[in-house]
């Protein structure tokens, strides 16, 4: 995560320079479809949603009924992943736990986005001690190991999808402060700021109406690798015990069931994982591909 | 050089004791009774009164703070809120297995990803350079239980080469110990190696197009010499950079390895500690891991410094 940080503050420092207004290039659907990486990320987190949706309403066998007769049967034309210890179907259990971990993610992502971009904006926009407390508070927070950190929350709130939420908002917002932030301090000294200012704009006018538009792409680039890290974590701390609770599917709690039975029925954590990494790595592809038309200069990509 | 160090130590100082404020009260930020969760559905009025008053949580929480942070003077982590034990001692005991493993997957890190970034920057566009940006993406997205979980499943139950976790101390049997260490640790560490790799290669890239390696190359120095003596030689820098950078993602990651491996460190005592919801414990844990990050950090930015002589002290 810190490296992901750091790479989009050079990020921010980049498009600060490329660009006369300060802000980044914006996202266009065209763009998108012009970047392979943006495309084949965009694609696979569309499928991913799409598995989500229709898991909510349909799945070929019911997640949470129990057939006996039909236990930790290996992968099958009838039951793609296999089934567990009670003889459900895993991947209708995937596709039901796909609802409570995209909106665990989204809900992560949407909390710390606000708190994130209030904190970062404020400040950016107002220098001086505000800044220096506001400054010093980000960079600690984000010295405690993210996961470290979210297992702390859980562990006040106890184990269920809303707790990992919040825990993991606590976390995020951090990371949007800090970048939200540099974007704010590298479009606010802008001439078209001091004009804003100069026609005795408010503050909060400025804000809305000139920083927060020139923000945006990064914002959207950063909230999409927040997504990744969302479904991640997710997973990560219900695969810790500290998530969602079994019998409820969520990836992460289908993750520690895959644990307790590895060696009965290793197909379980082999295709939850699967699942887990395939949407992560979507969502980073597209993560990736968006920074690149944000920043056509950034590395590692078009070398 | 000494001055530096002595001025990086003293800023120090604050920044340890705020950070010991900020996780304290973002802790008692959250909502919720702890006490009444811990003790479940047995709990009544009378049994939560108690326990907050043995376990000294019935004071302001000024005092409480005050309490903890005059403790961590003395090195006293506080106690545990399930049996009141003093929680020091069981963090020191797990202390050695999860050294043991950061270190290990450390040196993984470094020695599978500083050969790969430097080939790739050395030879750009060879084959090496370019499934480089693509590996690293990768790493990024396969999840460290899932890794962990495939490396048991392979290494471990079908090939029978590896224990499927389980700690012996160095000290014991160093042989036995480092071949149980190697299955986590490859766990842990693998998915940050083309991270390291790729961080290398760009500063390889930048070296390069050095003028001081232009103008060896201009004195007619074999290509192996330059690589030698100033190639190599000046990209370990990033390296340096790049271990305190990834130490947040390896000290998280460790959790999750702990977990998969039974492996008895820190990471696992933090999950203990959550599961019970003995957040007295947590909250002194998380300290600890913190307090490692920013040390580990200070080091590597004294070491960048005495190494790189263009960082201004």
């Amino acid at each position: 995560m810190n490296l992901i940080m750091r790479r989009q503050d050079s990020l921010v420092d980049a498009v600060a320079k490329a660009r006369p207004s300060g802000g980044a290039k914006a996202i266009t659907l065209r763009a998108i479809v012009a970047n392979r990486r943006a495309l084949t990320g965009g694609l696979l987190t569309a499928i991913v949603v799409a598995i989500a949706i229709v898991g909510a309403f349909w799945t070929p066998y019911d997640p949470l009924t129990f057939d006996a007769e039909h236990n930790f049967a290996g992968p099958s034309w009838d039951h793609l992943a296999g089934t567990d210890i009670y003889g459900r179907d895993i991947f209708s259990r995937l596709m039901a736990g796909a609802k409570v971990s995209l909106l665990v993610a989204t809900g992560a992502v949407a909390g710390s986005f606000i708190f994130g971009t209030a904190l970062g904006v404020i400040s950016g926009m107002f220098k001086g001690a505000v800044d220096a407390v506001l400054t010093r508070v980000i960079d600690l927070m984000l010295a405690i190991p993210g996961l470290v950190l979210a297992v702390g929350v859980v562990t006040l709130l106890g184990p269920s999808a809303v707790s990992v939420t919040i825990a993991l908002i606590g976390v995020y917002t951090w990371q949007f402060a800090r970048i939200i932030r540099a974007s704010v301090v590298a479009v606010r000294d802008r001439p078209y700021v001091e004009a804003a200012r100069g026609l005795n704009m408010g503050t909060w006018a400025i804000i809305v109406r000139d920083i927060l538009p020139n923000v945006m792409p990064v914002l959207i680039v950063q909230s999409t690798t927040a997504f990744a890290w969302g479904i991640l974590d997710e997973a990560s701390i219900g695969f810790l015990g500290l998530g969602v609770q079994p019998p409820a599917p969520s990836w992460g709690s289908l993750l520690i069931e895959g644990r307790q039975y590895m060696y009965q029925a290793p197909w379980l954590p082999i295709a939850a994982g699967a699942v887990v990494a395939i949407a992560v790595l979507g969502v980073n592809l597209l993560g990736d591909g968006l920074r690149d038309i944000v920043d056509p200069r950034s590395d590692g990509v078009k070398s | 050089m000494l001055g530096y160090l002595v001025r990086r130590i003293l800023v120090l100082i604050p920044l340890l004791f705020s950070l010991t404020v900020l996780l304290f009260f973002y802790i008692h930020a959250v909502p919720g009774d702890p006490i009444a969760g811990m003790l479940g559905p047995d709990s009544t009025p009378e049994l939560i009164a108690r326990l907050r008053h043995e376990r000294g949580l019935d004071l302001p929480l000024w005092e409480q703070y005050w309490r903890w942070f005059a403790g961590l003077f003395r090195g006293d982590l506080g106690i545990s809120l399930i049996n009141g034990a003093p929680v020091t001692p069981i963090v020191i005991n797990r202390i050695p297995a999860t050294l043991q493993l950061t270190l290990c997957s450390l040196f993984l890190i470094v020695a599978i990803g500083f050969p790969l970034g430097f080939l790739a920057g050395k030879h750009q566009g060879s084959w090496i350079d370019r499934i480089l940006s693509p590996t690293a993406l990768l790493g990024l997205s396969t999840p460290a239980f899932w890794l962990g979980t495939l490396l048991i499943l392979i290494f471990a139950v079908r090939l029978g080469w590896f224990p499927a976790g389980g700690y012996i101390p160095f000290s014991e049997d160093p042989i036995e110990s480092l071949r149980r260490t190697l299955l986590p640790a490859f766990a842990l560490g693998i998915n940050l190696s083309p991270l390291l790799a790729r961080l290398v290669r760009a500063a390889t890239v930048e070296l390069k197009r050095e003028p001081f390696v232009i103008q060896a190359s201009g004195r007619g120095l074999k290509p192996n010499t330059i690589t030698r003596r100033y190639l190599l030689r000046n990209a370990v820098l990033p390296v340096l950079v790049i271990v305190g950078m990834q130490l947040g993602g390896l000290l998280g990651g460790q959790v999750i390895i702990e977990q998969l491996f039974s492996w008895p460190g820190v990471g696992r005592l933090l999950v203990e500690g959550a599961v019970q919801r003995d957040y007295l414990l947590v909250q002194s844990l998380i300290l600890v891991v913190a307090v490692i990050y920013v040390l580990v950090n200070l080091a590597v930015d004294v070491l960048h410094a005495s190494l790189d002589p263009r960082v201004k002290l």
